[in-house]
């Protein structure tokens, strides 16, 4: 993304998932990066970030939406550099 | 590829220690009847080769064979067996053993026929223990060390059989060393700068995480600087107790104590996973001082001098060197001090070392002793004395200067010994030393049995406790911490460098800084909020500015508002009711997200096991390839490979059409895109990570276009003037060339092709006419090739 860049209003791309008609069983999806906020409003305001939003592709609930396949360092860096200290949970040692 | 050099460590070389019967097979039957000539006398002569071998592979296995054996050694077996038993395993590096054994048993010097050479009897005794077959090589291999063929010499020995509980520990004869009364300018290392020495680069190593090598083990500069600058040590090259290279000396120190470790094939080092490094630095400084003495003696790629002489002998690899077998002699010798709480000049003590090790160890050119063929006594005597001379300047240059640069370097730093003037001495050079109450620890009370390890070890912990709880740093309203070094345990050392920010340090004080990250790092590394706060208060003499205890806390707070989950498994159901049915059943351990997911707690081999599932996504390394991309910009989500994200990827770039299976790339699309911060290169490179084929170039020049990047197709054109055509080269040149011809031309773009002004068609049309050529109206297409022709 290009740097430098102030948060803006537009809103998130990725809507929390509706239900899925086409499902028959449960699907397993794995080595996913989740980020988890305290509140909604956090959320979107993570999601409203031009450095982070786009990083964000869908959002599973109010508060937890899942990073790009491959951003997980970045979206990382961008909330350490925006200011917050997220606790990392999981991942290789 | 580049050759891979490996140096294996002790323990390494421990499980390389050749098997019994293999290496014994590969001994002569002369040498096998020597060597069971020491374990059942000179019965042993009688012996075939095959008996000889049953005969020692018993008594190897029978404790009461080995206490007999153990009843008759020499003393210099007696004292190599014990030098392995100070060591706690039954495999030592060569050197170091060999050196040893020459300190304690020096050779006499036996001028014989007028010519002594040296070459090889460094390891004299060590051979002896080989021919004995008390030791040996852990290559499998059955000559003697020194061989003047073979500069290759087995970096490691091992025992053959269990003489730990025969042999006694007892200290040697001491060296015949005159203490000196009165010492002056006494310096000392605190025992608190070492331990903020060593954590410091404990901590800073761990942030670092790993260090890349080269190909043959050396450190590489860069990982080298990076370490360095995370330490933030001066050099302090102009002071009286320099240590050169210190981020060298401490990373090749931490090596050879096997708290970090070499990884060959991956050209890395990192921490060692079964060391407890940090236990290891709240040890009391007596019990670790013997950690880092032994790790001293075998640390490599570090050497404490490097003379003129021995430069054209120096030994560039990172194996065990002759640095080693010095070192190996000084802490010996250390240890065998006549009164360990005496000062002593470093000039005795080399003095007495040269006496015992200087005809037969040298860094550089070893001098060999030969007097002139029927020489006359006097010639003899005049040729001992310049033997005698060349090796004692020889060595004064060389072994001498090295001593005087391990007891002021490393010795000094690791709080080993203490340095002093001569009352009477003008120089201000530092020429006596004495043993610190840690040195003595590690180099003369390992010869003294007494204290049991575990005794040791409640003791210890008891003053950790005492120590835990000491009042030593004061924190200020500014964030500030300032931390008494004499008063802190390396406990509370460690902490406050995992917390805070060194800022600078002195002897006596070190300033540290509270900064959100470095609390943060601190949090992330593991370390409680709750116990932050109560180790920063236990050790302060004051109570914490509620300021600092205030933002502190906030800080901790804010951590817990926002969570990254790596490596994380979600399991997708159907329906709310589906998924509420399957955790109310206790199918599946995990956190309900929204209305159909669940944050899964099991290993996917778990889960399959307990539902059934209708499949597994894998989103890293690779996430799956689910797009068909045209050329047109159109895109299709295969049915048959449904993903989570991928909906909520393309939103970000393209436009749904219609059912949300169909999609499109669109200029609106990616300008929109563009708005939110995307660049041209991010929106392909993420199409093609989960497109099925390539991305056309087609259409990734149409998102450059349409977001007018620098990668944007250039300018192109559809032209109307019209085209001159001829068959050959040589005829569009003539034309071109024509004066009366060219005002009509526009340009020539071809060897046989001018562009024709379009107002001046009629006249050129004319005037070529006029001159023979005939004009057609059809464009000339070039003639196939003849293979063209075949196809």
């Amino acid at each position: 993304m290009k740097k430098g860049k102030t948060a803006s209003p537009v809103a998130s791309a990725a809507p929390i998932a509706p239900a899925d008609a086409t499902l028959a069983a449960p699907l397993l999806h794995t080595r996913l990066t989740l980020i988890e906020t305290a509140e909604p409003e956090q959320l979107e305001e993570l999601m409203a970030d031009r450095r982070i939003g786009p990083l964000l592709v869908a959002r599973l609930s109010d508060c937890v939406a899942v990073v790009a396949p491959g951003n997980a360092r970045e979206v990382q860096r961008w909330l350490l550099k925006a200011g917050h200290t997220p606790r990392i949970v999981g991942g290789a040692p | 590829m580049s050759r891979l050099t490996v140096y294996p460590t002790l323990d390494e070389y421990e499980r390389q220690l050749p098997d019994v019967n293999e290496r014994l097979s590969g001994i002569n039957a002369d040498k096998l009847k020597k060597m069971a000539r020491v374990w059942v006398g000179k019965d042993a002569y009688k012996l075939n080769k095959e008996s000889a071998i049953q005969t020692l592979k018993r008594c190897f296995r029978d404790p009461k064979a080995v206490r007999l054996l153990a009843e008759n050694l020499t003393p210099i077996e007696r004292d190599g067996l014990m030098l392995m038993k100070l060591r706690e395993r039954p495999v030592v590096y060569t050197e170091e053993l060999a050196a040893e054994l020459l300190l304690l048993h020096p050779i006499p010097f036996n001028p014989g026929r007028g010519y002594y050479s040296t070459s090889g009897k460094h390891y004299e005794r060590l051979n002896e223990m080989l021919e004995r077959g008390l030791l040996a090589r852990c290559d499998g291999r059955n000559e003697d060390f020194g061989d003047s063929y073979s500069y290759y010499v087995c970096e490691a020995v091992g025992v053959v059989a269990d003489f730990s509980d025969i042999i006694e520990v007892a200290p040697p004869p001491a060296l015949p060393l005159k203490p000196v009364a009165e010492a002056v300018s006494l310096v000392t290392r605190r025992p608190g700068e070492l331990l903020l020495q060593l954590t410091s680069f404990h901590q800073a190593f761990d942030r670092l995480g790993r260090m890349q090598i080269m190909a043959k083990g050396q450190y590489a500069a860069p990982a080298l600087n990076k370490l360095g600058k995370l330490l933030g040590w001066r050099e302090a090259e102009s002071s009286a107790t320099p240590l050169h290279s210190a981020v060298e000396f401490y990373l090749s120190l931490f090596i050879a104590a096997d708290l970090l470790r070499v990884n060959y094939v991956v050209r890395e080092i990192s921490l060692n996973p079964q060391a407890k490094i940090q236990a290891a630095l709240e040890l009391p400084l007596d019990q670790q001082a013997r950690i880092w003495a032994q790790a001293y003696r075998s640390l490599r790629r570090w050497k404490e001098y490097s003379s003129r002489e021995s430069y054209y002998y120096s030994e560039t690899e990172g194996g065990q060197t002759k640095d080693n077998a010095l070192r190996a002699a000084l802490l010996l010798a250390l240890g065998l001090l006549p009164d360990p709480a005496a000062w002593y000049r470093i000039n005795d003590l080399s003095e007495v070392m040269r006496q015992r090790l200087g005809r037969h160890f040298s860094f550089g050119y070893l001098h060999s002793y030969s007097a002139p063929w029927k020489a006359t006594p006097e010639q003899q005597q005049a040729a001992l004395a310049k033997y005698e001379m060349d090796l004692m300047v020889s060595w004064r240059g060389s072994e001498q200067v090295w001593i005087e640069h391990a007891l002021a370097g490393p010795l000094f730093h690791l709080g080993l010994v203490e340095l002093a003037r001569e009352p009477r001495n003008k120089s201000e050079k530092l020429t006596l030393f004495r043993l610190t109450e840690a040195g003595r620890a590690a180099l003369c009370d390992i010869f003294k049995p007494g204290r049991q390890p575990a005794e040791a070890q409640s003791v210890s912990r008891k003053s950790q406790r005492e120590q835990i709880t000491q009042t030593c740093w004061i924190v200020q309203p500014n964030f500030e911490v300032v931390v008494y070094l004499d008063q802190a345990a390396p406990r509370q050392l460690g902490f406050i460098e995992r917390i805070g920010v060194r800022q600078k340090s002195d002897a006596a004080v070190v300033t540290y800084r509270l900064t959100r990250e470095s609390v943060y790092a601190a949090l992330e590394e593991g370390l409680e909020a709750r116990r932050l706060l109560e180790t920063l208060e236990s050790g302060s003499r004051h109570p914490l500015p509620p300021g600092v205890a205030r933002t502190l806390s906030d800080w901790a707070a804010r951590r817990e508002r926002l969570t990254v989950r790596l490596d994380a498994s979600v399991i997708e159901f159907p329906d709310a009711a589906a998924r509420d049915a399957a955790l109310a059943e206790g199918k599946v351990k995990g956190a309900a997200i929204g209305d159909r997911f669940i944050l899964a707690e099991q290993s996917e081999q778990a889960l399959k096991r307990a539902l059934p599932l209708g499949g597994v996504v894998s989103y890293e390394p690779e996430p799956p390839r689910s797009l068909i991309v045209n050329d047109d910009g159109a895109i299709m989500i295969s049915p048959n490979q449904h993903d989570l994200l991928i909906e909520g990827e393309l939103s970000a770039y393209a436009e749904a059409t219609g059912s949300q299976m169909f999609w499109r790339l669109t200029r609106e699309s990616v300008s929109a895109a563009q708005a939110r911060g995307w660049t041209a290169d991010e929106i392909i490179n993420r199409i093609s990570r989960r497109s099925m084929l390539s991305l056309s170039r087609f259409l990734q020049y149409a998102i450059h276009a349409w977001l007018r990047d620098k990668s944007a197709p250039g300018p192109a054109a559809m032209t109307t003037p019209p085209l001159l055509q001829t068959s050959t080269a040589e005829e569009a040149d003539a034309i071109c060339k024509n004066v009366f011809l060219r005002p009509h031309l526009l340009a020539r773009i071809g060897a046989c092709a001018v562009l024709v002004k379009p107002e001046s068609v009629k006249d050129l049309r004319k005037l070529l006419n006029e001159y023979g050529f005939e004009l057609g109206k059809e464009v000339l297409l070039p003639a196939p090739a003849e293979s063209e022709k075949k196809k």
